[in-house]
């Protein structure tokens, strides 16, 4: 404390008194004195609102701070909100999308093959082919949903088309129809959710079927799209669609594919053909499963009893 | 005890930011943390949205000075400390306006403002004049101002916040910086 007769003329002192930074003895000494000195009140008064108003700066400046930072807040909290949203209608448009398409049948559910009964529809008319390929249906109260099913009904036969140039006049055109089949289950030959047995032995790309004693043949080949003939363009549909040429032969049938994507020739060889019906049946190829509706049957003489065996 | 444990350590990780003058943040996360009840106790008690937010604003700002200067003693939550705070300050402003004070509303006296007389002249026009003027400053004098009558930081740490040589240094920038803000005050 100050020794002055004025302890207010020590700044160190007033500043102290003022800050309320001194021992309550200290303080009580020098109110004492403040009593009794009238300037020395004025000093300390004076002292008070110096000390107050820049309490009071260093308080707006810390509350603008925070104005600030919740602002920011703020903004970034909108601009989180923007981009959920954003996202959201994107979501809402893409599922809009795909809900319209769906109904304008631009898009169809996967074929599932996990009924036990198969419905052979025959696909929409093309007027270049002479008969048409299938689309398989999963029915789970079979029923019938197109001119045919499973049940021995048979489809109406081809028509002769004009044919290119070293084609016999027993083959025809159809339309093979690509199809979801689930990994499990059903979808070996041998299945017993077919309606027929599926055993057949294979050599290259000729699968041989045995049917009441008597060999049915059935051959794999394929050609690029290119060279398929004038006028049998593929038609479009909400399924891919695999044109294909059916030559019956002496011993059975002669199945050409048309791609734009040729097999590999080792994937040729490890096709397979799986008979469903006595007029419908899958080549599976690598990942694809095509499936076809043969009018007529797909054997020589269509049997209600048809057995497969290894040659 | 799991709870407290993570209240705790909420409570020292915001003290913490104050104390490394991450100002920003600290007073953000306190601000966002105790609004909901703070509002809705001015609100019920016959204050308006915007006195909630002042009261707010306000009460987080006297807990950092109060940890800032040294003074802040953490005896229960920052926000129980909050509470109190934003309670005390509305109520003295409620008598100030002398609207009723709420029946059963006491002062929190364990969590009580400084109620010295500096606090009083906080909102005086002079007071007003003052911080008017020391914006007219030039920045060191400003912020050695600030940090020791408002931080009311020892000189001996003014002297290592503003790169001076020793307390005596700061002791005597610190009377020069006043005189100007006295001529600019004399000025006004």
């Amino acid at each position: 404390m100050s020794n002055s007769s004025h302890w207010t003329d020590d700044a160190d002192v007033l500043d102290r008194y003022v800050l309320g930074r001194l021992e309550e003895s200290e303080r009580t000494l020098l109110d004492r004195h403040l009593s009794g000195c009238e300037q020395c009140s004025k000093q300390v008064e004076a002292e008070r609102e110096f000390a107050a108003g820049i309490k009071l700066a260093g308080r707006e400046k810390l509350r603008e701070a925070l104005r600030q930072s919740l602002k920011t807040d703020e903004a970034n909290s909108f601009q989180r909100y923007q981009l959920i949203g954003l996202a959201a209608a994107v979501l809402v448009v893409l599922v809009g999308l795909g809900i319209f398409r769906f109904y304008s049948g631009g898009i169809e559910w996967p074929v599932k093959f996990s009924s036990k009964n198969y419905i052979i529809k025959q696909g929409p008319a093309d007027s270049s082919a002479a008969a048409q390929g299938s689309a398989i249906r999963q029915s789970p109260q079979n029923e019938n949903l197109g001119t045919e099913s499973a049940n021995g009904n048979q489809a109406p036969h081809a028509e002769e088309s004009a044919l290119p140039e070293g084609q016999s006049a027993g083959s025809f055109w159809l339309l093979g129809t690509v199809v979801m089949i689930p990994e499990s289950g059903a979808h070996t030959p041998a299945s017993a959710e077919r309606s027929l047995p599926a055993k057949f032995s294979k050599q290259g790309e000729v699968f041989i079927i045995h049917q009441d004693g008597v060999s049915q043949t059935i051959t794999l080949a394929q050609r690029t799209l290119h060279l398929l003939p004038h006028g049998q363009v593929n038609q479009s549909s909400a399924y891919k669609t695999v044109q294909t040429l059916v030559e019956r032969t002496a011993n059975g049938l002669s199945l050409t594919l048309y791609q734009e994507k040729l097999f590999r020739e080792s994937q040729i060889r490890r096709a397979t053909i799986e008979p469903v019906t006595e007029d419908s049946l899958i080549v599976d190829v690598e990942h694809e499963h095509i499936a076809y509706h043969i009018p007529g049957g797909w054997g020589a003489q269509p049997s209600t009893k048809t057995n497969f065996e290894h040659r | 005890m799991k709870s407290s444990l993570f209240y705790l350590h909420n409570d020292a990780k915001i003290l913490d930011l104050i104390r490394k003058g991450d100002d920003e943040e600290s007073l953000a996360t306190l601000y966002k943390a105790n609004r909901r009840p703070v509002v809705s106790y001015v609100m019920k008690n016959n204050g308006t949205a915007d006195d909630a937010e002042d009261i707010l604003q306000e009460a987080v700002v006297v807990l950092w000075e109060k940890v800032r200067s040294g003074q802040f003693h953490y005896e229960s939550q920052l926000s129980t400390f909050i509470m109190g705070i934003a309670k005390n300050i509305w109520l003295r402003r409620l008598a100030r306006r002398r609207k009723e004070i709420p029946e059963g509303a006491n002062i929190d006296e364990a969590i009580s403002l400084d109620p010295s007389p500096l606090e009083e002249l906080i909102d005086s026009d002079r007071s007003r004049l003052v911080s008017d003027s020391l914006n007219k400053l030039g920045d060191p004098c400003k912020k050695l101002l600030l940090l020791f009558y408002w931080e009311e930081l020892p000189l001996e740490q003014i002297a290592s916040v503003m790169g001076f040589a020793n307390a005596e240094t700061a002791k005597s920038k610190k009377y020069q910086c006043k005189k100007a803000l006295e001529r600019i005050l004399k000025n006004e």
